[in-house]
């Protein structure tokens, strides 16, 4: 089990993160929503020790940071690294020795090329594949759906159950709300750096309409195109 | 145009004070620095013009970087997009161009000022898919990357050192030598994003232990090809080869033990002028390199527990 106890984050004098009290069981897909802005990658780093923080992140089962695997929003490639020397990578780092990395090429990805050449969702799929490899017990994954072809989406939420079999921890963030649904046993809503929500699995609905009641400012778009000399660019 | 210049005039102002400077102060040094190593270069480098115009040239090529470039062409448009790269490119030439007509070298100033602007014509650093294989890539990063990079100047290392040979010429053999020494060093001139960091399940000690060993391990196997064939033909040479290999494996570990110092921030000045003088004068490496290397443990104790 995952505990934060009155997990905060401030970036100078901006407090990010306000007293985040959660607990992650094995075998639950925890989803994470709010609008941008709102903390969640902070959050995620937080969970993993990317970032420093105050307040407590336990864990029960050894050292957290060396069972997670973390998927960044936009995974992050060296260049001139093929996707082959990167499964590799992740695996030396935790010591552990996969002779037959391509037997577990899930997405049947093109191996041998460089990894910075990808598409936006092979890189994410490659470092989904990355963080199975690792065996880890615990995934902490920012917008894994994010840039994904339909049938890849289908796959990793595939994955995410088969991992919720296997007993593992899962924390993930998204905005597609009909994908959280779907996956998640419980969701939290994160307003403004606080939890506002948190609910089990068939009591969505909440959340989904406390999102809708956000404003947006179309007189705003309508000030842009207005014929004021001032706002027209290139004009000064 | 004149607020994007203003704005990377302001950019260069925070990262002066970014490395915890006074702009002010920081600018001079920059000045001395430049002024310092170019004299230093003409004094000890032979035929030092065409070299110095070529570190001209390599350093206004990094302004032709693609994705930065790929921003300006969306912001500016087209004939605004080439006026701004001709003259970021001949501001970046000029200090180099001055020092050239100080030296006498007019002709070779205005050749490396008429490529400067030529160059802006160009972009640098576009992703290639064409795999180069590595004999490093078992153990990947710094060295699989690195190798793929600088492969081709190893090429020119290594045919250099067999003419070296072929005209017994000791000297420019030595000098191969320390180019391939030099190449290793590049590969850890760079710090990587926190997530590769991150993600090992070692601590500070053994992460940094790791990665001097495979710095010095594989940096000795590069500089073999050239050192070998060298010893081989110059026999009473040898301590000379021996020598340059010590004092470029100590460098090695300098370089990897004190990239970590400030992480994930670049190195400060008092950093970045201990290795400066440890590289100037090796005796002081007893001291920088215990003094970085207990700086990097404490810097990486909060990613690595």
């Amino acid at each position: 089990m995952i505990r934060l106890t009155e997990l905060s984050k401030s970036y100078g004098d901006h407090e990010v993160l306000h007293g985040i009290s959660l607990s992650f069981n094995k075998g639950e897909i925890h989803g994470i929503i709010g609008e941008n802005g709102a903390g969640k990658t902070t959050l995620f780093k937080c969970v993993c020790g990317l970032e420093d923080f105050t307040g407590k992140v336990e864990y029960d089962g050894g050292v957290l940071k060396n069972q997670t695997g973390f998927l960044p929003t936009n995974p992050y490639y060296l260049s001139h690294m093929t996707a082959m020397e990167y499964l590799r990578l992740l695996c030396n780092a935790r010591g552990i020795v996969n002779k037959n990395i391509e037997k577990y090429n899930l997405f049947e990805l093109p191996l041998g090329q460089y990894a910075e050449t990808y598409s936006t969702g092979t890189q994410k799929k490659l470092a989904i594949t990355g963080l199975l490899l690792q065996k880890n017990e615990v995934f902490v994954l920012d917008e894994p759906f994010n840039g994904v072809d339909i049938s890849s989406n289908m796959m990793i939420q595939d994955i995410l159950q088969k991992l919720k079999k296997l007993n593992k921890t899962i924390i993930l963030s998204s905005h597609i709300f009909s994908t959280l649904q779907d996956s998640c046993d419980f969701l939290h809503y994160l307003k403004e750096g606080k939890i506002k929500y948190s609910l089990p699995k068939g009591s969505f609905e909440t959340i989904e309409n406390e999102m809708k009641n956000g404003s947006l400012s179309i007189d705003m778009i309508e000030s842009i195109y207005s014929p004021d000399p001032d706002q027209i660019p290139g004009n000064n | 145009m004149k607020e994007y210049f203003q704005l990377q005039f302001r950019r260069q102002i925070r990262m002066i004070r970014g490395f915890g400077a006074n702009p002010f102060f920081g600018i001079l040094v920059g000045i001395g620095v430049f002024i310092w190593v170019s004299f230093i270069l003409f004094k000890k480098v032979s035929c030092p013009q065409y070299f110095y115009s070529f570190i001209c040239l390599v350093m206004v090529s990094t302004a032709g970087e693609k994705s930065r470039n790929e921003f300006l062409q969306t912001i500016f448009t087209n004939g605004k997009y080439r006026i701004t790269r001709l003259l970021e490119n001949i501001i970046f030439a000029i200090p180099f161009f001055i020092f050239l007509l100080y030296k006498n070298q007019l002709l070779i100033g205005f050749i490396t000022i008429l490529m400067s602007s030529f160059f802006s014509l160009f972009n640098s650093g576009t992703k290639s898919s064409l795999v180069i294989p590595s004999p490093f890539s078992k153990k990947p990063y710094e060295f699989t990357v690195g190798f793929r990079r600088t492969f081709w100047l190893l090429i020119i290392l290594f045919s250099v050192s067999v003419i070296s040979i072929i005209y017994h010429n000791f000297n420019l053999g030595i000098f191969c030598l320390m180019g391939s020494i030099l190449v290793s060093l590049t590969y850890y001139t760079g710090q990587e994003p926190v997530f590769y960091v991150w993600i090992y399940s070692q601590t500070p000690k053994e992460y940094l232990k790791g990665k001097i060993k495979t710095a010095l391990r594989y940096s000795f196997f590069m500089s073999l090809f050239i050192a070998v064939p060298l010893a081989v033909f110059n026999p009473s040479g040898i301590w000379v080869i021996l020598l340059v290999m010590l004092i470029g494996q100590l460098y090695m570990i300098l370089i990897v033990a004190g990239i970590y110092a400030n992480f994930p921030v670049r190195l400060n000045l008092i950093q970045n002028i201990q290795i400066g003088i440890s590289i100037l004068f090796p005796p002081f490496l007893i001291f920088s390199i215990p003094n970085l290397y207990s700086q990097s443990l404490r810097r990486l104790n909060t990613l690595l527990k």
